[in-house]
């Protein structure tokens, strides 16, 4: 294998990574693998001593196949990123084999950039972010050693040109071999690393101030879902639960909120073992794959007035004591309570509730930020004598009542809510829920379903897995075919009790979607679908150093995920914060443009982005003010290190504290590496002082004076006396002068 | 010397980038994909420092052409290039050099034409590395493929540094020119041999010199210090003196090259006569000849000197000559310098001939040197077939001389080939 300063080692560490990103994008960690052992056996048969390069026409065939394989892949699912992203790297792999000449290896690059391209359009997950930051500075240091690599083949290209042209001219027979593959220096090779060191902070910079800058929100989705990352993380509770996209749910560890429970007695309850269902969206309408709380909604003041229980009551109050950590959203968020809540209670005003689904929402016109409240909830039990059921809309979707009918039929029940009688409606969501549980498999990543295919009826028929909020969906969607009323709960489970302080810790990965069925009139009843294995595996795992990790992953993950994939015109704001900046003046440019936006919206894009356009300009100007400082301080820093090295380099503190008045040796040596002609470091002072008289001797003899001065105390280690302080400062003037002067 | 401002080309990978950079983002504000707007500004960061970057540099590099040695038709032509980066903060990274082919326009009206691109294969030179505030020399190289005189006018300094999205150029106004020579046929020595083989050049009534030839010159005086070999005994002793012998200097032989009238030649027969007679302008002078040179063009006469550089002259006046500027005959040499001649055609032609009286016949070797008195291993391309066919067949020795004589008419009107 080449070594790895070779100009093309870059190249095989970027196509490796990309390959990387895709596969982590995708979750096919046998195939990146594979794609690496192939990668790089094939990178070593050709590129070792001796070796070969596959034929050309093998080459081509492979080329020609994949390109076959993947006309059939987009006829067959149409043209996704990922079918793409398999095509390059199939063609990456092949070309691997190929030679590698300087057009090989800048299509290596451009084909690895791509990829990189299409696992941020696959996922923005924190391992894919991880690679997109790795191939910037290594595409940067590919691209660069392309350049030298591609200028030195093409010089040895040309010399051999002239080699055939000249034996040509002479009648001669052309040289047969074949020119030698050409080579980057190490000198040049080594003196790349700064340079993408330096290319690799301006563009940093430069790309953090666009990410900062470029406005969200506008546009979004005009021209479909292209650009989307279709495999977002999704990060806990959300008002409205969305099907069809796919996903990958977090299970990140931040805490939402603390609840202690107790009963009407205020005895404190809970314990290992036991859960409890904070209910935070209750969504009753469903419309193209998205559940949201529906029309019956209508939000009212809650009566301040706390309830009176009865007896028959009071052992049925669970009392919770919830300090919410997290809000929804800044300016409003769900109070969750157990169902069904009765009473809440908070020294905080501005509360108001769906009375009609138990959902209460805490609204403000400033930031929620923490809120504590007391909520009463009572438990509802099983109405075991039920003549009746609600009139209720129906699911429309044939395919999801014939998968229900067919369940029910084998559970000898009828699917008919004409005929069958209410009494039998809990058994139906009793066994609707079982099959669920039995037949389908839990997973946090999932898929999309087909365009125009219902996110249910593909969950039902096709995928047949996905996470908590398809399984809850489902049984809805279920109960609802065969007429039995039923809504999707979006909240939180509290699982996580400690014994120590009685309360439950709930966390984001707590975030959690299920049913609840109406049996008879007004009773809802609980059900989740999710099977209880995976139910246990999310929201209850046990303690051990792999959980200590995944919880570290997680909290890195998720700060990732909040801060670069969830980056939205809120937190813009937030970064921008003229109150912060103590930018007063600003505040009123800002505003303006503001709202002169927010009101024009697309309209004023033009004028938009001439300001972004501007801003760019700015940082731009910005990012080479502050690479020339940055520059500037690496050389005060280099010499420092340079001159604590000579000290240091000396343990002898006589010899230190006379040193210390050698400043005008490096002052010698600093003009004349600024005139052009430093002292190589091998080379003693007095030889490189011969060698100057051949340029000018009086900057030699200068040089000359000075090296003998600086001897005197390195190495007789006699001070210099005050006429020979004055003597070597007439020198380096001497020096100054004849370095600076213009020559013919 | 014009220096001008640096020149952006952008080029197929440019053009690639670009449309992809525009591509992001239009899918990062559809998507809101917030990776992309980074990818984005990692997009335009490259575009901006692919600029500034590679103009910074290539503007802080000047280039000086080392003077060009004269070289022959079928030599690897070397040039050398000194190139300073005068930055002080960056090196300069893959810089790319070239002769421009065309005439600068860009560089002024009063630009001409470079002629290289007729004598000579494109030279390429790169620099990996020029570190700041420092001076390098690199070399290119290119294959002289016909003589004459190859003039260059501006070098293109250029870089795809650092990321290859544009070409950043710089034209340096440096004219030169350089000579490139016939490609000299090889003369068998035999040949060579011939020439001497006629009467004595040396002219009567000249007085030969004092020299370390073989024949008696004078006696003079013995100098002390001097081997007492050399000392004539019996001289010495009626002279009373000490005498030593004195020889005269070796004769000097000379000889002139002249050519034909070549108006009509065809360039391939141009080129043959040309090259034989730098081949044998060379291989006289190693034979101890000095060597003139007759031509019928302004150059007019190189009177025949035993040097190196009156060789260089020969050979400058063979790469330059123009036979469209042919004069009906050749000059005639000046007669106070007694030498063989040899004069060279492309084919027999009785103009080629002086008139007669201005040079005696038994001096003159003419016609076309036999085929096989040149090696076919250093001959001009289009000419090597034809002559290793006359080499094989054995018809070929009989119709060219071997012998200086007077002009002869060969058997065919390509008979002869040099």
């Amino acid at each position: 294998m080449t070594r790895l300063s070779s100009w093309k080692s870059p190249t095989l560490i970027l196509v490796l990574l990309a390959i990387a990103g895709f596969c982590l994008a995708n979750d096919r960690l046998p195939m990146m693998l594979w794609a690496w052992c192939t990668g790089l056996a094939g990178w070593w048969l050709s590129e070792r001593q001796g070796g070969r390069p596959l034929p050309r026409w093998i080459v081509l065939a492979l080329v020609l196949t994949v390109l076959l394989w993947t006309g059939y892949r987009v006829n067959s699912q149409g043209l996704e990123v990922t079918v793409f992203c398999e095509f390059l790297t199939f063609v990456l792999l092949v070309k691997m084999w190929d030679r590698k000449r300087a057009r090989d290896i800048a299509q290596l690059i451009s084909m690895a950039t791509f990829l990189v391209i299409g696992a941020i359009l696959d996922n923005n997950s924190l391992a894919v972010g991880l690679v997109v930051l790795l191939c910037m500075p290594l595409s940067a240091w590919a691209v660069m050693a392309l350049q030298l690599g591609a200028g030195a083949e093409r010089s040895t290209l040309a010399s051999s040109d002239a080699r055939i042209a000249a034996a040509a001219t002479l009648a001669h027979t052309p040289p047969h071999e074949s020119p030698l593959p050409p080579r980057v220096s190490d000198s040049a090779a080594r003196r790349l690393i700064p340079a993408t060191a330096l290319l690799t902070t301006y563009s940093f910079l430069l790309a953090l101030g666009v990410f900062l800058v470029v406005p969200r929100g506008i546009a979004g989705g005009r021209m479909g879902s292209w650009g989307q990352a279709s495999a977002q993380l999704r990060t806990g509770f959300t008002a409205d639960v969305e099907l069809g996209r796919a996903g990958l749910l977090s299970e990140s560890q931040r805490t939402v909120m603390e609840v202690a429970f107790s009963d009407g007695a205020n005895k404190p309850l809970g314990g290992e073992g036991q859960v409890y269902y904070l209910r935070g969206a209750v969504l009753s309408a469903y419309r193209d794959g998205r559940w949201t709380a529906g029309a019956n909604s209508a939000r009212a003041t809650l009566d301040a007035a706390e309830p009176v229980f009865t007896d028959a009551t009071r052992d049925r109050i669970l009392l919770q004591d919830v300090d919410l950590r997290e809000s929804y959203s800044d300016s409003e968020s769900p109070l969750f309570a157990v169902w069904c809540p009765r009473f809440m209670k908070s020294p905080s005003a501005g509360l108001n509730t769906r009375p009609s689904a138990g959902q209460v929402w805490y609204r403000s016109a400033r930031r929620t930020g923490p809120i504590r409240y007391t909520a009463h909830s009572v438990d509802q039990p099983v109405p075991t004598n039920v003549t009746e059921r609600n009139a209720t809309a129906g699911f429309d979707s044939e395919i999801v009542h014939t998968f229900t009918a067919d369940i029910l039929r084998n559970a000898e029940l009828d699917p008919d809510p004409a005929t069958r009688p209410p009494s039998q409606d809990h058994a139906v969501a009793r066994i609707l829920t079982g099959y669920l549980r039995g037949k389908f498999a839990y997973t946090t990543d999932i898929a999309s379903p087909n365009p125009g295919q219902d996110p249910i009826e593909w969950f039902l028929t096709t995928e047949r897995r996905g996470h908590c909020e398809y399984f809850a969906s489902a049984l809805a969607a279920m109960c609802r075919s065969v007429g039995i009323p039923a809504r999707v709960i979006a909240g939180y489970v509290a699982t996580e009790y400690d014994p120590a302080r009685g309360i439950y810790t709930v966390r984001e990965s707590n975030a959690h979607a299920w049913t609840e069925v109406q049996i008879g009139i007004g009773t809802w009843i609980t059900f989740d679908a999710t099977p209880p294995v995976a139910f246990m595996e999310i929201h209850e795992p046990q303690p051990s150093w792999r959980m200590r990790i995944a919880r570290l992953m997680d909290s890195l993950n998720d700060t990732w995920t909040n801060s670069i994939v969830m980056f939205d015109a809120q937190q813009q704001r937030r970064v921008f914060d003229i109150d912060r900046l103590r930018m007063s003046w600003l505040e009123p440019v800002t505003r303006q443009a503001a709202e002169e936006y927010s009101q024009s919206r697309g309209r004023s894009l033009i004028k938009y982005m001439l300001v972004t356009a501007g801003a760019l300009t700015a940082l731009t100007a910005l990012s080479v003010v502050a690479t020339r400082a940055f520059a500037g301080l690496s050389r005060i820093v280099f010499r420092r290190t340079r001159t604590r090295t000579r000290s240091t380099a000396r343990t002898d503190p006589h010899l230190r504290s006379l040193l210390q008045h050698a400043g005008f040796y490096d002052d010698a040596l600093d003009l004349l590496a600024k005139a052009g002609i430093p002292k190589p470091d091998p080379i003693p002072p007095l030889t490189y002082a011969n060698h100057l008289h051949q340029i000018d001797p009086t900057a030699a003899n200068a040089f000359e004076s000075l090296t003998l001065a600086y001897y005197q105390l390195r190495f007789a280690r006699t001070p210099l006396t005050p006429a020979q302080i004055a003597h070597t400062k007439t020198q380096l003037e001497h020096l100054r002068a004849a370095i600076t002067k213009p020559r013919a | 010397m014009a220096r001008l401002r640096p020149r952006f080309v952008p080029h197929f990978p440019a053009i690639i980038f670009a449309l992809t950079a525009l591509l992001l983002p239009i899918g990062a504000i559809n998507g809101q994909n917030n990776l992309l707007f980074w990818v984005f500004g990692v997009a335009v960061a490259t575009l901006l420092g692919s600029g500034i970057i590679g103009a910074w540099t290539i503007s802080n590099i000047t280039i000086e052409r080392e003077p060009i040695e004269p070289i022959h038709a079928g030599d690897l032509l070397r040039i050398r290039y000194r190139i300073t980066n005068s930055s002080r903060w960056l090196p300069a990274f893959a810089i790319a050099i070239s002769e421009l082919n065309h005439r600068p326009l860009i560089l002024g009206k009063a630009r001409t034409t470079p002629t290289w691109p007729r004598r000579l294969t494109q030279p390429f030179a790169f620099a990996e590395l020029i570190p700041r505030k420092s001076t390098i020399t690199i070399t290119a190289e290119a294959a002289a493929t016909a003589r004459g005189l190859a003039t260059f006018d501006a070098v293109q300094v250029w870089t795809t540094f650092p990321f290859g999205l544009s070409r950043k150029t710089m034209l340096h106004a440096r004219e030169q020119s350089a000579i490139i020579r016939p490609l000299p046929a090889r003369i068998h020595p035999d040949f060579i041999a011939s020439l001497a083989r006629g009467r004595d050049l040396r002219a009567a009534g000249t007085t030969p010199l004092a020299g370390g030839g073989d024949e008696f010159h004078s006696l003079r005086e013995h100098i002390q210090g001097e081997p007492t070999r050399s000392i004539a005994w019996k001289r010495s002793a009626t002279a009373e003196k000490l005498l030593v012998r004195q020889n005269a200097q070796p004769p000097n032989r000379r000889l002139w090259i002249g050519l034909a009238d070549l108006r009509r030649a065809t360039p391939d027969e141009l080129n043959d006569t040309l090259s034989t007679a730098a081949g044998l302008a060379i291989a006289a002078a190693n034979a101890g000849y000095a060597v003139g040179f007759l031509a019928h063009t302004e150059v007019g006469h190189l009177p025949p000197r035993q040097s190196a550089r009156a060789i260089a002259e020969i050979l400058d006046a063979l790469a330059l000559l123009d036979p469209a500027q042919h004069s009906e005959s050749l000059p005639p040499p000046p007669r106070s310098i007694p030498a063989r001649i040899a004069i060279l055609g492309s084919r027999p032609s009785t103009t080629a001939i002086p008139s007669a009286g201005l040079y005696s016949p038994d001096q003159i070797t003419t016609g076309h040197l036999p085929s096989h008195a040149t090696d076919p291993s250093r001959s001009p391309k289009r000419s090597w077939k034809r002559t290793l066919a006359e080499f094989l067949s054995p018809s070929s020795a009989s119709t060219t001389p071997t012998t200086p004589t007077t002009p002869t008419t060969p058997t065919t009107p390509t008979g002869g080939k040099t």
